[in-house]
């Protein structure tokens, strides 16, 4: 039998509760509960909810971004990096997460989908040793 | 002096570039045995290297639906679970340059002998595609292994892939190294590619290598028995990558495999883990493929390409003399000839212990010096009809006079083509004693004393055959004139060594 895939479940429940509110949207979700813990693939929710946030984010155009700084920006950098960032992942929204971490010395390091922007000072010095190094 | 270094470092500063780029990342779901399962990572292709946080690489084999399988190059046991990976966006490479010759490396191409790091700019990938028909041409050059038996029988050309193949202990690599030896001054750059070996073994051929002064032109690529399987698995394809560069040079490289067996069990390991469905064996349905592809990039290349060959001689090791195995039929299948070595024969004394019936060259013959091919043409057959009369023989005394003497001059054969180890031999010399065997000098010649009638026959021979030894050391060629000279020395030196008896 084939092995039914994370993804084929996901985009399934996306099918099923899409449009639908209140009782008929908790009549579903039941079913669905139900369904997963009879196939045994309970074990499997916290995959299936993330790629199904990344769905519901896709289909709203919302990126989830994962700053991390030394110091927080002032508000009026953090809406240039906003407008940047949704100009390049062309989105409606986006939703950012700050992390500060004096390890990195300054700049920022920008995580968004699988992608990462590393403009970090301590990226910097690494690149300028590893240099150094090779010449 | 510190003005110097702060004026350099300055330098070395103001040239550099910082590149600001988009990676892709992704995340460790597992790890296990040298194998991790990451998630994230798209566009990433088969093939393409990543970087761990802790700075370990790994090449991708399994792209899957939610994760990719990933096979790790370095220790695995300091990458954890949710580590970050960054894609390169670069093909698994390895540092090729002239300067490895002589030198011994990992199956990074990185050296592990101690001697420095060897600078170079140049990477080649490891996979790449065999080089087309039309870059191709025949086989018309011979590699000479010093080795009687396969010189003379199962002769192997430049471009060739000649399998070696036997049991444990039966000297295997020992033809390897002798053929390695016997390269010396023959404008052949030699690279070992050693898999799943112990690190002793390899420590004792590198010694016996620098003695003959064989690592003046050989490098040694090494995936020891204490490495992972995935190092024993892309380490021949780092030897053929080095082993490309020299023969885009329009040089001849040989390359040994040594061996093709551990080879496709570290495969068999890597493919198990990546869940990827087991076959025959156990072995996965790419395993064919796995050597064809890596067999395939040994050829000669035509003159308008370079000219360049890359002779290549893998070593099966078989269980039990079993030749029927998975990987030992699909090596002789691509391959263009096999040598055979047997136990029985080891241990009766023949050394090296060549199976002639068993053992063929299916291109090499083209590429025989016509010296040799004049004196070995019927040697062959005649090994074989002795081994049918000796079976034969063994149920009467009573044979004919023809027979007896057939029977003789087999033995003779058989005596002749002994040769201990590291004692490879000049052709011009295989040449003589062949002569003197096929042409009857040695039928009055004591079997017990062959050996020494040969030695001398090679000392004597070389003072008074000189016209014949300048037109197969310069020519290749053989000429009548030399042929009176060579027979009238030979039958002196008979008659002398008979009469000294």
């Amino acid at each position: 039998m084939a092995k039914i895939s994370t993804r084929n479940i996901v985009q399934t429940i996306y099918e099923l509760t899409r449009g639908k509110t209140g009782k008929e949207l908790e009549a579903v979700l039941v079913r669905i509960r139900n369904f997963l813990v009879e196939k045994r693939l309970i074990n499997r929710s916290p995959e299936i909810l993330r790629k199904l946030k990344e769905i519901l984010n896709k289909e709203e155009g919302i990126v989830e971004v994962k700053l991390t700084v030394r110091k927080i920006p002032s508000v009026e950098k953090l809406n240039k990096i906003e407008s940047v960032l949704k100009k390049r992942y062309a989105a409606k929204q986006v939703v950012a997460t700050i992390g500060e971490d004096e390890t990195v010395l300054g700049g920022m390091r920008i995580e968004a989908k699988d992608e990462v922007i590393d403009l970090t000072y301590k990226n910097k010095l690494n690149q300028l040793q590893d240099y150094l190094i090779r010449n | 002096m510190k003005n110097t270094i702060v004026e350099d470092l300055k330098r070395q500063i103001d040239k550099f570039k910082l590149e600001i780029k988009a990676e892709k990342i992704g995340h460790v779901i597992e790890v296990f045995d040298g194998i991790a399962k990451l998630s994230g990572l798209s566009d990433i292709k088969v093939s393409e290297m990543v970087t761990f946080a802790s700075g370990e690489t790994g090449v991708v084999l399994n792209l899957e639906e939610d994760s990719v399988g990933v096979i790790i190059l370095g220790d695995f046991s300091k990458i954890h679970e949710g580590d970050e990976v960054k894609a390169t966006g670069k093909i698994l490479s390895v540092p090729v340059s002239d300067l490895q010759i002589g030198r011994v490396l990992n199956a990074l191409g990185s050296p592990i002998d101690g001697k420095g790091v060897i600078k170079t700019d140049k990477f080649n990938p490891i996979e790449k595609v065999a080089p087309g028909v039309i870059t191709r041409q025949s086989v018309n050059q011979a590699v000479q292994t010093g080795i009687k038996a396969i010189d003379a029988l199962i002769p192997i050309g430049r471009g060739q892939r000649e399998l070696i193949i036997g049991d444990r202990q039966t000297g295997k690599t020992a033809i390897a190294i002798d053929t390695i030896l016997n390269q010396k001054g023959q404008d052949l750059i030699c690279v070992y590619v050693s898999i799943g070996q112990k690190d002793s073994k390899l420590r004792k051929l590198q010694a016996r290598l620098e003695e003959g002064g064989a690592m003046d032109y050989t490098i040694i690529v090494s995936a020891g028995s204490a490495e992972s399987a995935a190092l024993s698995y892309i380490a021949p394809y780092t030897g053929v990558s080095i082993a490309e560069h020299f023969m885009d040079q329009g040089k001849d490289v040989l390359i040994i495999y040594d061996d093709l067996s551990k080879h496709a069990v570290a495969y068999r390991e890597i493919s198990l883990l990546l869940r990827r469905p087991p076959g025959r064996e156990a072995f996965p349905g790419d395993v064919f493929y796995l050597h064809s592809k890596l067999l395939e990039r040994a050829c000669r290349r035509n003159k308008e390409y370079g000219g360049g060959s890359i002779t290549a001689l893998p070593i099966i090791e078989t269980q039990s003399g079993d030749v029927s195995a998975y990987i030992s039929t699909n090596v002789i299948s691509i391959t263009d000839g096999q040598i055979f070595l047997e136990t029985d024969l080891f241990y009766k004394g023949i050394r090296p212990a060549v199976n002639v019936g068993l053992s063929v060259s299916r291109v090499g013959s083209s590429a025989q010096i016509r010296a040799m091919k004049k004196v070995a043409g019927t040697l062959k057959l005649d090994l074989a009809q002795f081994r049918e009369l000796e079976a034969f023989a063994q149920f009467g005394s009573d044979l004919d006079e023809k027979t007896k003497n057939q029977l003789e001059r087999g033995k003779r054969a058989v005596e002749v083509l002994k040769q201990a180890q590291y004692s490879p031999m000049a052709i011009e010399d295989q040449v003589v004693t062949l002569y003197a065997l096929t042409r009857g000098f040695m039928d009055s010649v004591p079997l017990n004393q062959i050996k020494t009638f040969e030695e001398g026959l090679r000392e004597y021979a070389e003072r008074n055959a000189q016209t014949f030894y300048k037109e197969v050391r310069e020519t290749k060629m053989w000429t009548e004139k030399g042929e009176a000279e060579l027979s009238k020395a030979i039958g002196e030196f008979r008659d002398a060594f008979l009469s000294k008896k």
